[in-house]
């Protein structure tokens, strides 16, 4: 065990387990000789520890190894996007492609043209991103897409920078958030090296800014980015541009912007449809090796319509579930995987609810449930109505009683066994369990 | 008159392991956290559940299971955090597994919500792996921000259920158990008949039980339980 480790473990037994998870175990340890280097992954967390433990880590390191040297720093708080802190400072100005050097693109190599799944509600899009990347600047400049979250548009500003890529492996691509592009400005400011960050963004060919929205605001950012586009622009390079609303609508971003981001193309894509849904599934789903069922896919789909990041993740959770209980993929089983989350399960069961729900069930008239009568037709519903209550809310077995006409909690708990023993008896019984429990759970 | 025993007053501290888990029905979500410290590569889950569901408990346990692997995990409380998000968020994405709690605190408020998909694009693009935990489904917490939410569900949502009577009694002896007290079987059946059947108040009643019964020098019978828990003692 590494001394860092050992620290950790007695740091375990003086400070609460919450502390440790949250400061602690965020730091990087880098252990030489005579010194113990703590890099915090941000300057609160570097300033958290020196204030509430670095005199027990130091205390504690100094039992084991007194000639120990313990450092505390914070490591760098942004990542560089795309290395160009060291490429931005040896570049020159001009966008002569084969006298600058390469850059990290931030491309997902994943996402292509292949694995993208057109659709009725994307082919305009889809065709435009392929023209743009077969023949850059030359047909939409800029190209901008928008969508709602989750459509794809990511995707497609991707494909179009790997083939790029894969046909002009020279030229200068880079892809990046707004937010990335203002978090690099503001830090170049910081450190006075805004020269090179300008220098480094209007060198390059081809530029792939997704949310464009989160530009609004901010007012500097907004000023740097007018310009270098026009620099891009002036010089024919491609200007890709994602933004989950017509650009226009964005609050808070100026006029001029707005009107440049119109001169090229500007592109819906809308929410898939059914096969196209189904068709992502497929895909993903032989991405990872795993065989899906039509019939599965379609109920997937069919009931996940919000956005393609959900139906991933339904996906990967139907998945997940198959494979850890090592059970194969069938449509009962993807009901039930996704149970909750294709119901309304933010809603609260009230005991109300259940009452009402198992009157309509058994045919018979909600406050029969309520009622002083006891004959066989009224018992068996509100006996289930009772045991239900029991597993599906939290209320106290007097408090369920009380709702059922002011019963006693003796028998509620007479109830609930009653329909227990009848569960495992009677094959009707446990499948009116399950519907009604079906039926509230949504 | 007989002088008053003083319980003193300390928090029983717990190690939060998958360990002392109880699993319920939720091996499904367990599954796929402890498979999250363990895999390579980008995987991101959010689970939500009521109050004393274990939400904290399981992210928690997360960032040791993590730690136990050699990589380093990092728990975001979002609803006790100091500072501002911003910098309290600053370079997460350099540590291998990040686990955000109280997502739901973040919920309608515009700078915090930047704050955290800010952190999910940078997490995103270094392979983090990342765990969320919030009261809600993340498709219908109030965010303001649509990106937001969409991008929790990518990995995959787990409501985690409540544990059901069954279970409880050997939760409920764990916990006192912990705390250094014995509660019998049938004080355990009298809650569970009689008050509120929630973890939390549960484990709060076995707390009061325990303060009480040294306080009083009384062993925890049925009688016992109704007196304290009926006076608020």
């Amino acid at each position: 065990m590494s001394l860092w480790q050992q620290c950790i473990t007695e740091l375990e037994s003086l400070l609460p387990e919450e502390d440790v998870n949250t400061w602690i175990r965020s730091l990087e340890a880098v252990e030489t000789e005579h010194c113990l280097r703590l890099v915090a992954p941000n300057a609160s967390t570097r300033e958290w520890i020196r204030k509430n433990c670095l005199g027990h880590i130091s205390r504690i390191l100094s039992l084991k190894q007194d000639t120990l040297d313990v450092q505390l720093e914070a490591g760098p708080q942004e990542t560089p996007s795309a290395g160009q802190e060291t490429a931005a400072e040896q570049r020159h100005t001009g966008l002569a492609q084969a006298a600058e050097p390469r850059i990290e693109s931030c491309l997902n190599p994943e996402q292509t043209f292949d694995t993208f799944i057109e659709g009725k509600s994307n082919r305009l899009a889809c065709a435009a991103a392929q023209q743009v990347a077969a023949n850059p600047s030359k047909s939409f400049n800029p190209l901008l897409f928008y969508s709602g979250v989750g459509l794809g548009k990511t995707h497609l500003v991707h494909a179009i920078g790997n083939e790029i890529k894969r046909t002009n492996e020279n030229l200068r691509v880079l892809y990046l958030t707004s937010e990335r592009f203002v978090a690099d400005m503001v830090r170049a400011l910081r450190k006075g090296k805004m020269d090179s960050f300008t220098r480094f963004y209007r060198s390059l060919n081809v530029l792939l800014v997704d949310d464009i929205q989160f530009f609004a605001d901010k007012e500097q950012s907004q000023e740097e980015f007018f310009h270098t586009f026009n620099t891009l622009f002036q010089s024919q390079s491609q200007i890709i541009m994602t933004c989950d609303c017509y650009p226009a609508e964005v609050e808070g971003l100026q006029e001029r912007l707005k009107s440049r981001f119109g001169w090229g193309l500007t592109q819906a894509i809308e929410p898939p449809g059914l096969e196209t849904r189904v068709a992502i599934l497929q895909s993903k789903a032989r991405h990872d090796g795993v065989a899906l069922p039509d019939e599965v896919a379609n109920y997937i789909a069919e009931n996940i319509r919000s956005n393609i990041r959900e139906l991933e993740g339904a996906l990967r959770r139907v998945i997940a579930n198959a494979s850890f209980t090592s059970n194969p993929i069938t449509i009962e089983f993807a009901r039930d995987a996704l149970r909750d989350l294709i119901a309304t399960h933010n809603r609260i069961l009230t005991i109300e609810k259940i009452q009402k729900t198992a009157a309509d069930y058994y045919s018979i008239r909600p406050n029969e449930m309520v009622s002083p009568r006891r004959n066989r037709t009224v018992v068996r519903p509100r006996q289930m109505a009772m045991a239900l209550a029991k597993d599906l809310t939290n209320h106290s077995l007097p408090e369920i009683g009380e709702a059922f006409g002011g019963r006693d909690h003796t028998t509620v708990i007479h109830a609930c066994r009653k329909i227990k023993d009848l569960r495992q008896e009677n094959t009707q019984v446990e499948q009116e369990y399950k519907d009604l429990t079906r039926i509230l759970n949504g | 008159m007989k002088a008053e025993q003083l319980p003193i007053q300390m928090s029983v501290g717990r190690d939060r392991t998958f360990g002392n888990f109880h699993t319920g029905d939720n091996a499904a979500a367990v599954d796929r956290l402890k498979r999250l410290c363990d895999a390579a590569g980008a995987e991101q889950v959010f689970v939500w559940g009521q109050a004393f569901t274990g939400k904290s408990h399981l992210l928690q346990a997360v960032c040791r299971r993590t730690a136990q692997r050699g990589r380093r995990g990092v728990f975001v409380p979002l609803k006790t955090l100091p500072g501002e998000d911003a910098g309290v968020l600053a370079g997460l994405e350099n540590v291998e597994v990040i686990c955000v709690d109280d997502m739901d605190a973040a919920a309608g408020d515009a700078a915090r919500e930047e704050a955290l998909f800010d952190l999910i694009n940078r997490a995103r693009a270094r392979n983090c792996r990342m765990a969320f935990a919030a009261r809600g489904n993340p498709t219908r917490l109030p965010f303001v921000l649509k990106d937001l939410s969409s991008r929790l569900v990518w990995g995959g949502v787990y409501r985690l259920a409540p544990l059901s009577d069954a279970d409880k009694p050997q939760a409920l002896k764990l916990h006192a158990r912990e705390r250094g007290c014995t509660v019998p079987d049938d004080v355990i059946r009298y809650l569970l008949h009689h008050h509120p059947r929630n973890m939390g108040y549960l484990a709060d009643a076995v707390q009061r039980l325990d303060h009480a019964s040294l306080r009083d020098q009384r062993r925890i019978t049925v009688p016992f339980a109704r007196a304290v828990l009926a006076g608020g003692a």
